[in-house]
């Protein structure tokens, strides 16, 4: 920070910069009253301009008051001057050595005064009295007086003067004999009247009480540095405040992808809950995914237009023991007790590979190979349907899906989960609706309250036994599912599901953990 | 889901009830409220029950739940002599036709609307788009009956089709006709046409296209001749049903007529009620409550089943419009229905259990917060890629086509395919923050899906305005001393890297991934203007050598 710019801080905050600090000890030292001067000499100061820059701060706060007084002084042209006669002198001189008189053309002649100084000779000889001009057969002469004589042994006041001049360069209008001066200045480059403003600054009642307050005054340094650190010099010096108020850009660290960090709150959710986590490939025979879950094979959701189906690979191997059974509870309900969709079931139709359309496939397969209770299992994985992507659709998208199978497990124990579950993940009031799923009855919506409305979140229900029967599992299995991605809209403010997956940096790096 | 528009000032009469009580019931009994725009209410029904997808069907339901008027209800029919003969042409185009004659209708505008609305739903939904099920309604005054159903060639016959006023052939409809542009496809490829007409040769209907306008309903119509074409017997009968009751319930009476494959005659709408069986036990069961005999009779009259007790079981009637119902457990909802899922309290599981975490989740969350500590964003980026992206774009010449796991109908050309790999991502991500202040770290944890597996990779970009392989060497050597990894490097050739700057890691000879500088090729294919050195690790070979 320069010294201007700490000044402007110092103006909001009213402290003293170290300058002003100093100038100030200086002052009081002076006992209140001193030139810039003077308060350079006697300060902890290096450079005038920064007194002076002091002062005026000082001022404008009223610490000190200025006075500013104007002086004349006097010095020479040329320095050289002094060394010189002036040129009545050296005029003077000839005529002594011709015996007191000779005639103009031989001083013009013989002397070594120029032409130039020959007429200013003649006008200072005349005008000091030195010679006087006589005329002889038509000739002028120069002839010595009495005060020419005398002149000889002593020189003039205005000669002296300009020998002190030569020694001490300059001298106040105080110094000088006005007369002389005067005299001097009307000859041409020998004297320079100047001006020189001098000011005094002396301390104000408002400085007096500052200094009264007591001033510590140390080295100030902007920068510590290892230097300043390992040579102690710190302790001397005073680390100057910093304006803790100006601006200083935002630094952000390395963070998780926002929904993967819902992922891992929804696990640790289920965790402490006594879940373990499933984990099935996302391409899928449409057996596990449809069939298995007792959704008829002319289902609309099945269409093409709704579901992924693979090019490569086209088809998959179907788990032999279990097809039989499907197969039936679909065409008649089997050992049921249902009446099945009546329809002739497709073994290659159940054999296609699609994108799995939701976890509940991660479900029954762990079911299928767990069928003893107590289960509880969780997933939290990719999903697919086959539609455009748009503010309020994905066409991937990760779903939360619980399970638990046990003796007792009924609708109530569901609505109870539910209330549990939704209230670990921070929604505390829920309502639950009828809903349909091809492969839960009773079936059910978690309404969940957000600030002041009741969103809708997922889907619930207690397996059919269609579902569970060709198994082999005799225990009721209840069943949720919400979206993941909603989660983390509501708790960022997003109003776009696709804002989730844009991996924008800029939001990556500031998101709100 | 379907979603129906009725008149609420119709709903509240039919119903019997007040606007409060109304939109409180409605939710309860599956009927969502999406939208209310002043008197006409957007509700969403549930695609089980598509008897509610009428005004009327629902102040049936509502009715009900409300005690209004509870248990079966009766529709009374009569027989009429009307009889459609089903030509055997017709097996290989459209082969079942299911009729009712309906008189009295009352077709005041509102009825008329809700009629036309029930049509159109159940199109889509039991209908199939017309697909499974076709409806056509007529004015019954200008049939001569009996009827015939039949199959002709597309130019042996010529019609007024509704909405136009000169007779056209069955290919003109078909290519002229909105409605046959719209349905042409589900006669695709078949050398005749169904086709229904009177005794007189007169066209009623052209399904699943469109209906003749000599039979064309008016508001002066008082008697209805309905006919229903399509592929599944079961699906025609259980939509016949929804639409005869739904209209007596505007008091029309249901007349019965007579579909004859051949000698065989069938009686339609057949509106006899089937019987299930539920015990009390079972019910107590599945919903986790304590319910009385008295209590499950009451709750299922509630929801317009009768019901015969016989010692601990029942005997519940079935209503004929309630297609949805193929198990017992299905009528058990409705007695949670009846009860009100908000009278449920809720109990938790009792059995205990231990959670567990997938068994390489520890050390997953360890390469992350590794990675967090080099200051790394993490991203998450769609498995659904596309063959341009990995492959093209990357200048990778020798791709494993064998594996690479393909879309049959993708939704875009940018998603036609499952990512084999992470980088092609993480460079798209850096393409589309191009003007974000650098440096840009960026890792993602993910599956990629192959032909036969799916296995999770790990894989980082740094892009810098100063950056090579030195630095990135430096990384993931400390990186993998993190993960208690010792890291062996070996020069590696890879076409998305310079050449000579990329080397792969190995442990006990199995290649665990790869680091370097991305090419200036790649770089200006995906419009970089700054150095980027990447890495791309397999997270399961890294797992299973770690010290």
């Amino acid at each position: 920070m320069t010294e201007d710019a700490e000044e402007k801080r110092n103006e909001k905050t009213g402290d003293l910069s170290y300058l002003e600090k100093a100038t100030l000890l200086a002052l009081d030292e002076l006992n209140g009253e001193a030139s810039p001067d003077e308060i350079l000499e006697e300060g902890e100061l290096d450079k005038k301009v920064k007194v002076m820059n002091a002062i005026s701060w000082l001022k404008s706060k009223d610490m000190v008051a200025v006075e500013e007084e104007v002086k004349h002084y006097y010095k020479l042209v040329k320095k050289s001057a002094a060394k010189k006669d002036l040129p009545e002198r050296k005029a003077l001189k000839f005529l002594d050595k011709k015996a007191g008189k000779c005639s103009i053309s031989t001083l013009k002649e013989e002397s070594d005064l120029s032409k130039n100084e020959v007429g200013i000779a003649l006008g200072w000889l005349k005008d000091k009295d030195w010679a006087k001009i006589v005329k002889e057969n038509g000739e002028s002469f120069l002839e010595i007086t009495k005060k020419g004589r005398n002149a000889l042994k002593e020189k003039g006041r205005d000669e002296k003067l300009i020998k002190k001049l030569g020694k001490e360069e300059k001298l106040w209008e105080y110094e000088v004999d006005k007369y002389t001066i005067k005299k001097l200045l009307s000859r041409k480059e020998i004297l320079s009247k100047n001006r020189e403003v001098s000011r005094t600054v002396k301390l104000t009642e408002k400085g007096k009480k500052e200094l009264e307050k007591g001033i510590e005054l140390r080295l100030q340094i902007n920068q510590l540095t290892p230097e300043i650190i390992r040579t102690g010099a710190w302790k001397e010096a005073r680390l100057r405040p910093y304006d803790v108020k100006a601006y200083a850009p935002k630094k952000f660290g390395g963070k998780k992808h926002p929904v993967k960090r819902e992922m891992d709150k929804v696990r640790r959710v289920f965790l402490e809950m006594g879940f373990t986590e499933m984990k099935y490939d996302v391409i899928q025979p449409a057996f596990w995914n449809f069939d298995a879950l007792f959704s008829p094979q002319h289902h609309p959701a099945r269409d093409l237009q709704d579901t992924f189906y693979m090019k490569e690979p086209r088809e998959l191997e179907l788990p032999e023991e279990k097809v039989e059974r499907i197969k039936k509870v679909h065409e008649d309900g089997g050992d049921t007790r249902s009446k099945g969709w009546q329809y002739p079931w497709s073994k290659d139709e159940a054999k296609k590979a699609v994108l799995r359309t939701h976890t509940t496939v991660a479900s029954i397969r762990y079911l299928s190979e767990n069928p003893e209770p107590p289960v509880k299992a969780f997933s939290v994985d990719w999903n697919y349907r086959s539609e455009k992507p748009d503010p309020t659709h994905l066409s991937e998208f990760v779903q939360i899906e619980g399970i638990v199978m046990e003796k007792n497990a009924s609708m109530n124990m569901l609505i109870g989960m539910m209330k549990e579950f939704y209230l670990k993940m921070g929604f505390e009031d829920i309502k639950v609706r009828p809903s349909y799923f091809p492969f839960t009855e009773p079936s059910l919506e978690v309404f969940a309250k957000w600030k002041d409305d009741y969103l809708e979140m997922g889907g619930a229900g207690v397996f059919r036994r269609e579902v569970l029967e060709p198994h082999g599992i005799d225990y009721p299995v209840i069943a949720w599912g919400l979206g993941l991605e909603r989660l983390v809209m509501l708790r960022l403010g997003w109003d776009d599901i696709r804002e989730c997956y844009s991996n924008d940096i800029e939001t990556l790096r500031e998101y709100p953990l | 889901m379907p979603v129906i528009s009725v008149n609420s000032d119709e709903l509240l009469e039919l119903t019997k009830a007040d606007q409060v009580t109304l939109l409180e019931v409605l939710p309860k009994i599956g009927v969502e409220i999406e939208e209310i725009k002043g008197d006409a209410w957007e509700l969403e029904v549930f695609p089980d029950r598509c008897d509610m997808l009428s005004v009327e069907g629902i102040a049936r339901s509502v009715r009900g739940f409300l005690n209004k008027e509870t248990g079966l209800p009766e529709y009374e029919t009569f027989e009429s002599d009307i009889t459609t003969d089903v030509d055997l042409s017709v097996q290989e185009v459209r082969p079942y036709i299911v009729t009712a004659l309906i008189k009295n209708v009352d077709l005041s505008s509102k009825g008329l609307k809700s009629l036309m609305d029930l049509q159109e739903k159940l199109h889509i939904t039991l209908g199939r788009n017309r697909s499974k099920v076709a409806i056509g309604v007529h004015d019954f005054s200008s049939i001569e009956p009996p009827i015939e159903y039949k199959a002709v060639k597309p130019d042996d016959m010529s019609f007024v089709p509704l909405e136009k006023s000169v007779e056209m052939n069955l290919d003109e409809i078909l290519e002229k006709h909105d409605k046959g542009k719209k349905y042409a496809h589900l006669l695709e490829e078949m050398q005749r046409y169904p086709l229904l007409v009177d005794s007189k040769d007169n066209v009623l209907s052209f399904p699943p296209i469109i209906n003749g306008k000599l039979t064309e309903v008016t508001p002066e119509t008082d008697t209805f001749f309905i006919d229903m074409t399509g592929t599944d017997m079961r699906v025609l009968e259980q939509t016949l049903n929804i639409m005869c009751t739904a209209l007596a319930e505007r008091n029309a009476e249901i007349h019965t007529t007579e579909v004859k494959y051949g000698s065989r005659g069938i009686i339609y709408p057949d509106l006899a009620e089937e019987d299930m069986e539920i015990d009390v036990e079972e019910c107590e069961k599945v919903l986790g409550i304590e319910l009385s005999s008295e209590d499950i009779k009451n709750l299922l009259e509630k929801m317009r089943f009768s019901v015969e007790q016989r010692e601990d079981k029942f005997e519940v009637t079935i209503p004929p419009y309630r297609h949805d119902i193929l198990h017992p457990r299905d009528i058990i909802e409705d007695i949670a229905i009846g009860y009100d899922y908000d009278n449920f309290e809720g109990v938790l599981p009792h059995e205990v259990t231990i959670g567990r975490s997938l068994p390489d989740k520890e050390f997953r969350e360890a390469v992350k917060e590794s990675l967090l500590g080099y200051e790394f964003n993490e991203v998450m980026n769609y498995i659904l890629s596309c063959e341009k992206i990995e492959y093209h774009d990357m200048e990778v010449k020798d791709m494993d086509q064998e594996n690479i796991a393909l879309v049959q109908n993708p939704v875009s050309e940018n998603s036609d395919s499952l990512r084999t790999w992470l980088l092609p991502g993480l460079l798209c991500n850096l393409m589309e923050n191009k003007t974000e202040s650098l440096p840009q770290r960026l890792f993602e944890m993910g599956d990629v899906v192959l032909k036969k597996e799916q296995k999770t990779k790990v894989a980082g970009v740094i892009k810098n305005s100063k950056i090579g392989f030195t630095d990135i060497k430096s990384l993931m050597d400390g990186f993998l001393t993190n993960l208690n990894i010792d890291m062996y490097v070996e020069p590696k050739k890879h076409d998305s890297f310079t050449e000579g700057r990329c080397a792969k890691i190995i442990v006990d000879e199995i290649e665990l991934g790869y680091f370097g500088e991305i090419s200036p090729k790649v770089l200006e294919n995906f419009e970089l203007e700054h150095p980027v050195v990447a890495f791309e690790l397999d997270l399961e070979s890294l797992y299973e050598n770690r010290r």
